[in-house]
């Protein structure tokens, strides 16, 4: 991920679309990104206990027929709080970002 | 380099298995448990995502085990957030630290406060151990751990200068107690040249003199000598106390380490055992 510490924000952007179990959060996340957000196992887990030790998210293990139970992750509305702000930060951080960085017009203010 | 390139490339039980070896070194049971069955059912998901898109199985499994890193790393990111990894847990250290100190402070003079408080810290170091096998919330441990390092620091403050202090103090910052004690002769001199004769001044000069005739006695025929010739002088003296000084630094950082894997392997056993 260009940004290491968005990758809570997106766990919890992909989870308000509904339940989702470990594999299938970085397999949403890999989707919506489009291959521009790569999500490695190995950074996905401590991030998701760490939403989970902080409240944001609630887990619940499923029983499977001829496979291991796996834990399902859920927003609780402490994460949906968490995550408007998150949101509300990204966007004032991407606009200020886009600011900087767009084209100027040359010489529009005189200064030579 | 080849024992990293091999682990990289473990299979599914290998995984699961380094996995549950390095999560039992670190965490408790229960967390290793959630945590090993946890990864299983992903890699499950993920070989089984693998096989669909035309994978072999051995590449499915190969590259569902590979996206987790090793798992000695895994679990290092992992005890970031369980505050539970062994090998890296200062607040355990400093309250090892607090419990040497404690040793220092009772040998040099049972006689002196600073022990009784230097006994708080390690039983609160003795209650943390207990507390964090319990599972009690993170929050509340960090709290515990504070508050015996608090109390260490309290005593280090308001103790007055005398040589139990530098002998813990020496202890800590690897300072022989010989050039201490050389230390505290100079600044003897020193106060008495600009102190105005108050109170506070006078107690401490007092208290200089008083261990510059108990202890330092050999340290002040050399008053006249630069500060690196007497400690070069002194060497053969200060040795031993260096040689203690740092037993006691290594005995501080290993203590809660080595307690708390001795403990996790007993209740490891245990559950072998019972199973």
């Amino acid at each position: 991920m260009a940004f290491k510490g968005d990758l809570e924000a997106m766990v919890l952007g992909v989870l308000q679309d509904g339940d989702l179990h470990g594999y299938e959060i970085s397999k949403r996340i890999k989707q919506v990104g489009a291959k521009a957000l790569q999500v490695w196992e190995g950074q996905l887990y401590p991030a998701l206990h760490k939403l989970e030790r902080d409240g944001y998210v609630s887990a619940t293990w499923v029983q499977q027929e001829g496979k291991p139970p796996r834990k399902v992750y859920s927003l609780t509305d402490e994460g949906k709080k968490e995550l408007t702000a998150r949101h509300r930060s990204w966007q004032e951080f991407s606009l200020a970002i886009e600011e900087v960085m767009s084209p100027r017009k040359a010489a529009t203010n005189g200064v030579q | 380099m080849k024992s990293r390139h091999s682990k990289q490339n473990l299979n599914r039980a290998e995984f699961l298995e380094e996995l549950r070896k390095e999560c039992a070194l670190h965490f408790d049971p229960e967390v290793t448990d959630t945590l090993v069955m946890e990864v299983d059912a992903h890699i499950t998901e993920s070989i089984q995502a693998r096989l669909e898109l035309g994978d072999i199985q051995e590449d499915a499994e190969l590259n569902a085990v590979r996206s987790f890193h090793q798992p000695k790393k895994f679990v290092s990111r992992m005890g970031q957030v369980h505050h539970d990894m062994a090998g890296h847990d200062r607040p355990l250290f400093l309250i090892g630290l607090a419990f040497v100190c404690w040793l220092a402070f009772y040998v040099e003079d049972p006689k002196h406060v600073g022990w009784i408080v230097g006994l708080l810290g390690a039983l609160l170091l003795f209650a943390s151990i207990v507390i964090r096998s319990a599972q009690i919330g993170s929050m509340r441990r960090g709290t515990l751990c504070r508050l015996a390092v608090a109390a260490f620091l309290v005593i280090g403050i308001i103790s007055p200068l005398r040589t139990v202090n530098l002998w813990a103090y020496g202890g800590m910052g690897f300072m022989p107690v010989s050039m201490a004690r050389d230390l505290v002769s100079d600044t003897d001199s020193f106060v008495r040249s600009q102190t105005d004769g108050s109170h506070w001044a006078a107690n401490y000069v007092n208290n200089f003199q008083e261990m510059a005739q108990q202890d330092v006695e050999p340290a002040k025929h050399a008053l006249d000598a630069t500060l690196l010739s007497r400690y070069a002088a002194n060497l053969p003296q200060t040795m031993p106390n260096l040689a203690v000084s740092f037993g006691l630094i290594v005995l501080a950082h290993l203590l809660p380490v080595v307690i708390r894997r001795r403990w996790r392997k007993f209740l490891a056993a245990q559950r072998r055992t019972l199973a």
